[in-house]
């Protein structure tokens, strides 16, 4: 069985350590304001170089999203970002703008295209191949064309820009657009908030009212939010999905926390190693499912690859999780002969037995149950509250201001 | 008088505040970011003084229209 290569988002270095510590094989990242997520992106140009210098020697690919609508007025900042990447080895640019291709193809940078392109048929693909050598196939193909277009590609032996066999990128877990992804102007019309310049208003998050004209009655439409998607998970069919012969799967999730990425990079390696080394069983798929559940969510559903007819939506505003995370304090100083950090309790409380998350620059996202809690004056507490200092011994190494949250029932 | 209040490091670069006020704003060919023009650099904020008021309906336009909402104006 060919090697499949699980691609994680990031958006900053905390997703980022989180990513390489639970597996992904590569990861994906956007700078400045020009890629799908520019509200809230945190990287800037500087940080492309940090960024591939991490993933070398973690050995992980690392690729760039520069992927919305591009104006002329962005033109230089696209090369300075291109020929940054260039410069520091990233290993391909996930692309929709024929600028951004041909740049990228200038500067031998290989190019995935984006799922913006919504790529759905051997032909086109066969027309981008000539730049491109990764494909991101469009969200809403169902299993069977995914399979046929991954079989014309080895039949016809189509080449990507590279001279290698062109390869096949396709979701595996995440958000879904209502829209056909890139196609959504609800946001642009109403707020002036272009989702493909990464401004996104998620109006089809919400709830809404149906008036009656006449009578002004309003209506809640049934207990649905009509437009709101559930999230993809495939998980449960991963064995079909990898049958397809696709060669990359993609996490969705640049806007998500870092113990959000952590889970689902974890959960889906396994499921990955699991189904090559025939172990793939309904008992280990129930308790990936848990997990994935535990993290950001609104209900799951198989996405358009098993041919369902319409949409399935969400009957919630926010995440189904179930588990949430609250800050609690940081950690001050941490003695790695005898493993044992001393934190400080910022807000709520520590008590004995309780699950945290301890999240931060190099070491990512870790999970851990406190078994003993020592106060300032060295006694065994069970509880310590805000503004206390206490000392607990973990398993992994932890740095000075790494985060600690609490873990708990949402 | 009038101050406007432009928080620059959180454009897009969508281009909107320039269409409706040409006056005040300009696209930066080098970061593609929306410029203020004439203004002075102050903590993070871009900031422009003692604009006469018969510019508050056209400089509301483009505090309506950023989508991220980083453009302010202040009637003294
Ligand atoms: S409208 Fe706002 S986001 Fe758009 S270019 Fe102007 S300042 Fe930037």
């Amino acid at each position: 069985m060919k090697k499949i290569e699980l691609l994680s988002p990031i958006n900053n270095y905390e997703s980022l350590y989180a990513a390489i510590e639970s597996g992904a094989n590569s990861i994906y990242f956007g700078v400045e304001q020009l890629n799908m997520r520019a509200v809230n992106s945190n990287l800037k140009i500087k940080d492309i170089r940090k960024i591939s210098n991490i993933c070398k020697k973690k050995k992980i690919k690392k690729y760039l999203t520069l992927n919305t609508i591009i104006y002329d007025h962005d033109i230089l900042l696209v090369k300075r970002i291109l020929k940054t990447c260039k410069k520091y080895d990233i290993d391909g640019i996930i692309a929709m703008d024929n600028f951004v291709i041909n740049y990228s193809n200038k500067l031998n940078l290989p190019i995935h295209i984006s799922t913006q392109l919504n790529i759905t048929n051997i032909e086109s693909l066969k027309f981008y191949s000539k730049y491109s050598d990764v494909i991101v196939l469009s969200r809403e193909l169902n299993l069977n064309q995914i399979k046929n277009i991954c079989s014309l590609i080895k039949k016809n032996n189509i080449k990507g820009f590279s001279k290698k066999k062109i390869k096949i990128e396709i979701f595996c877990h995440g958000s879904l657009c209502m829209a056909v992804s890139g196609k959504c102007y609800l946001s642009l019309h109403t707020y002036n908030s272009s989702a493909n310049r990464g401004a996104c208003k998620q109006n089809c998050r919400r709830e809404y009212l149906v008036k009656d004209y006449k009578s002004n009655l309003s209506y809640k439409i049934s207990n649905e939010y009509i437009m709101s998607s559930k999230d993809l998970c495939t998980i449960n069919f991963l064995d079909k999905i990898i049958d397809t012969g696709i060669n990359i799967l993609k996490i969705e999730g640049r806007g998500k926390s870092p113990e959000y990425v952590s889970v689902i990079t974890k959960c889906y390696k396994e499921a990955i190693e699991s189904i090559v080394n025939k172990s793939y069983t309904q008992e280990k798929i129930n308790d990936w499912i848990y997990k994935l559940s535990c993290v950001y969510n609104r209900g799951f559903w198989s996405g358009y690859y098993l041919g369902q007819r319409i949409g399935e939506w969400t009957q919630n505003s926010g995440s189904l999780s179930l588990k949430k995370k609250i800050y609690i304090g940081k950690v001050i100083k941490f003695y790695n002969k005898i493993k044992v950090m001393i934190m400080l309790i910022q807000s709520y409380n520590l008590e004995i037995f309780d699950n945290i998350y301890i999240i931060g620059n190099k070491i990512g996202v870790k999970e851990t149950k406190v078994k003993k809690i020592i106060n300032k004056k060295k006694k065994e507490v069970s509880e310590v509250k805000k503004g206390e200092i206490c000392s607990i011994k973990v398993e992994f190494k932890v740095y000075t201001n790494n985060k600690i949250y609490k873990i708990i029932n949402n | 008088m009038i101050t406007i209040i432009y928080k620059r490091d959180k454009c897009i670069g969508c281009n909107s505040c320039v269409l409706v006020c040409p006056l005040f704003f300009s696209m930066s060919k080098i970061d593609g970011k929306s410029v203020l023009l004439k203004s002075k650099l102050k903590k993070n904020n871009y900031i422009l003084k003692n604009i006469d008021n018969v510019f508050t309906r056209y400089l509301s336009k483009a505090t309506k229209i950023c989508p991220v909402k980083i453009i302010k104006i202040i009637i003294h």
